[in-house]
């Protein structure tokens, strides 16, 4: 059975309109797909009580509603709804949350333990069985600054204990910003922020055009494109030292590397011998390998999990269709039928799916056992789709209003939400591994 | 002296009667074509190198002038092939190039901004590619350099079909 969701912009411009009126504390756009879907677990995270009082320059509650709404897996309740305001288990009641609709009840406290370091103890309340879901959470010794990085991990684990899946929302973005610093004259950036654009920072700078970060298994280094004069190269920066390394300077196009699971292969494509190829350069032995050549162009690789297989983008049908390739017996399947132009695909984390760019322009998801595709996206601008690292979400760009915008979908297409903090012209996201 | 004058009257006369004596004879309105014919042969009738068109089937095709100062040629979406007003324009680049051997020229490649951009970024240098290769395969004898922009630099970041069509293009440097 194919499934397809539509979105519908009347439905986009009523959720930006209620979403604007009625909630600015959620997340900013929400889009319901294809009307009869299941709605999100109906979620109360209550305002964590700050014992001497303390003001944080951001509310733990905040952050973790906007964080479990874009999942898609829940729908946080409105804070003005709430009858009472636990902190602690004896306070609890469950008749005020069945009174509200609310499913799951999150609640805790937070001490100040002098000399600018604080600790977090929290619950997970299920209120359908008034039960707690495992024991009291204790983040323990943390800065006053680092007050978002605390409200992300008491995200990941009301995530895990009630969706059994790990959450993501510790881990990183990585994006290319283009700023102008005089008429016609950019400087091009590779900006690092949480999965939210907080926090963006800058860690690489250049006149030359950035494209394809591309996150390294354990978070420390980036490999890029950097489009030169002498044509486009490979690089790879370490995110510690600030330093880079070229890695495939061939002459022709070296583009869209792409990290092994491993860490020690990156895969990328290159024209050295002509028309562009998959290759793989192995970072031990420093050797460059082709693994496939055609006339066509082959570009985009993208490596399964266990490092078998590699995705990848082929002209060699005459339009752009994914392809796959397997390392071991060397064979190569062409895995896009539908549509007349497929690219840029990667593999979510269990390896069932695939995220791609469809028709030039849409965001598409697709079932590798039925190949099945599910939009969503339908648009024409829409790029570069990366899964979240627990593959429960896809962040891509789109434009609004002429804006590039970077979005935040829950991979069933029922929510988008607008990566909030980022700003400014950004492009090619991509998300990190999770932190170790 | 007033016969003298009426003769020279009457020599003027005659001389003046017998130079029109012959255009009397034949037919008057075919001489002046005749006259005219060799100044249209001067100019040749397919005026710039490198091209057998006339000027007026180079302007069918958009080309104003000498297909030289043309540098640039575009594309179809998502295609590589070289069309006829390109043919034409790289060919009289191909004449010019064939005339002295090794001259450095840089072909830089674009896409527009549909597709993805490492995707297109060798689209563009397949585009940079097939200009290089029809501009040896008519004779030039230059040495060509391929780079590609892929969607980074446009000429017109519009998100119109016109700006896209502007996009598409291999610049020929030299």
């Amino acid at each position: 059975m194919k499934i397809k969701l539509f979105l519908k912009k009347t439905n986009l411009l009523l959720a930006l309109l209620v979403i604007g009126l009625s909630n600015s504390l959620y997340a900013q756009v929400e889009i319901n797909v294809g009307g009869a879907v299941e709605r999100g677990k109906p979620i109360a995270v209550v305002p964590f009580k700050v014992l001497d009082g303390t003001s944080f320059e951001h509310d733990i509650h905040t952050v973790v509603a906007n964080d479990l709404f874009a999942t898609g897996k829940f729908e946080p309740i409105p804070s003005e709804k709430f009858l009472t305001l636990p902190s602690r288990k004896e306070e609890v009641r469950a008749k005020d949350w069945r009174l509200i609709n609310a499913e799951v009840l999150v609640y805790g406290e937070i001490w100040n333990l002098g000399s600018d370091r604080f600790e977090v103890q929290f619950r997970i309340h299920d209120i359908t069985t008034d039960e707690q879901l495992g024991a009291a959470i204790r983040i323990p010794n943390f800065s006053k600054a680092n007050i978002r990085a605390v409200a992300h991990m008491v995200s990941d684990k009301v995530y895990e204990a009630v969706t059994k899946r790990k959450g993501a929302f510790n881990s990183q973005i990585a994006y290319v910003k283009k700023t102008e610093i005089e008429y016609q004259r950019y400087r091009y950036k590779i900006m690092v922020a949480d999965w939210d654009g907080y926090d963006a920072r800058e860690v690489f700078a250049s006149w030359n055009p950035i494209l394809s970060p591309d996150w390294s298994p354990d978070s420390k280094k980036i490999a890029f494109v950097s489009v030169t004069s002498r044509g486009p190269i490979v690089r790879v920066l370490t995110l510690a030292t600030g330093t880079t390394e070229d890695i495939a300077t061939f002459e022709g196009v070296n583009s869209a590397p792409a990290w092994s699971p491993d860490g020690t292969k990156l895969a990328y494509s290159s024209s050295k011998h002509g028309s562009p190829d998959i290759f793989i350069y192995d970072t031990i032995t420093r050797q460059h390998k082709r693994v496939n050549t055609h006339y066509g162009i082959d570009t985009e690789p993208s490596w399964g999990k266990y490092g078998q297989t590699l995705l990848f983008t082929s002209n060699r049908s005459r339009k752009p269709q994914i392809y796959e390739y397997n390392l071991n017996d060397e064979s190569v399947s062409r895995l896009t039928f539908e549509g007349d132009e497929n690219a840029n695909a990667s593999y979510d984390e269990d390896g069932k799916k695939l995220v791609m760019v469809h028709e030039g322009g849409s965001i598409v998801l697709m079932d590798l056992r039925s190949g099945d595709l599910m939009w969503l996206t339908k648009a024409k601008f829409d790029e570069s789709p990366s899964f979240s690292p627990n593959g429960d979400m896809v962040l891509y760009m789109t434009e609004q209003g002429f804006e590039p915008t970077m979005i935040v979908a829950s991979v069933d297409g029922r929510v988008r939400t607008k990566v909030e903090f980022v700003r400014g012209d950004v492009r090619e996201p991509a998300w990190s591994p999770l932190r170790k | 002296m007033k016969l003298n004058s009426g003769l020279i009257l009457t020599i003027l006369v005659s001389l003046t009667l017998s130079a029109c004596a012959p255009k009397k004879e034949g037919p008057v309105v075919d001489e002046k074509p005749v006259e005219v014919a060799p100044v249209v042969d001067n100019t040749p009738k397919f005026p710039y190198e490198g091209t057998n068109l006339t000027a007026q089937q180079l302007r069918a095709l958009g080309i104003n002038g000498n297909p030289l100062d043309e540098k640039v040629v575009y594309f179809e979406y998502n295609s590589t092939a070289i069309d006829r007003r390109s043919q034409v324009i790289l060919g009289a680049h191909a004449y010019n190039l064939a005339k002295s051997a090794g001259t450095a020229v840089t072909l830089d490649g674009h896409a527009d901004e549909r597709g993805t951009r490492d995707y297109n970024l060798s689209l563009g240098e397949r585009r940079a590619q097939v200009v290089s290769e029809f501009l040896a395969a008519n004779g030039a004898r230059s040495n060509n350099k391929t780079v590609s922009y892929g969607e980074e630099r446009p000429v017109d970041s519009a998100h119109t079909e016109a700006a896209w069509a502007k996009n598409r293009r291999v610049e020929i440097k030299y």
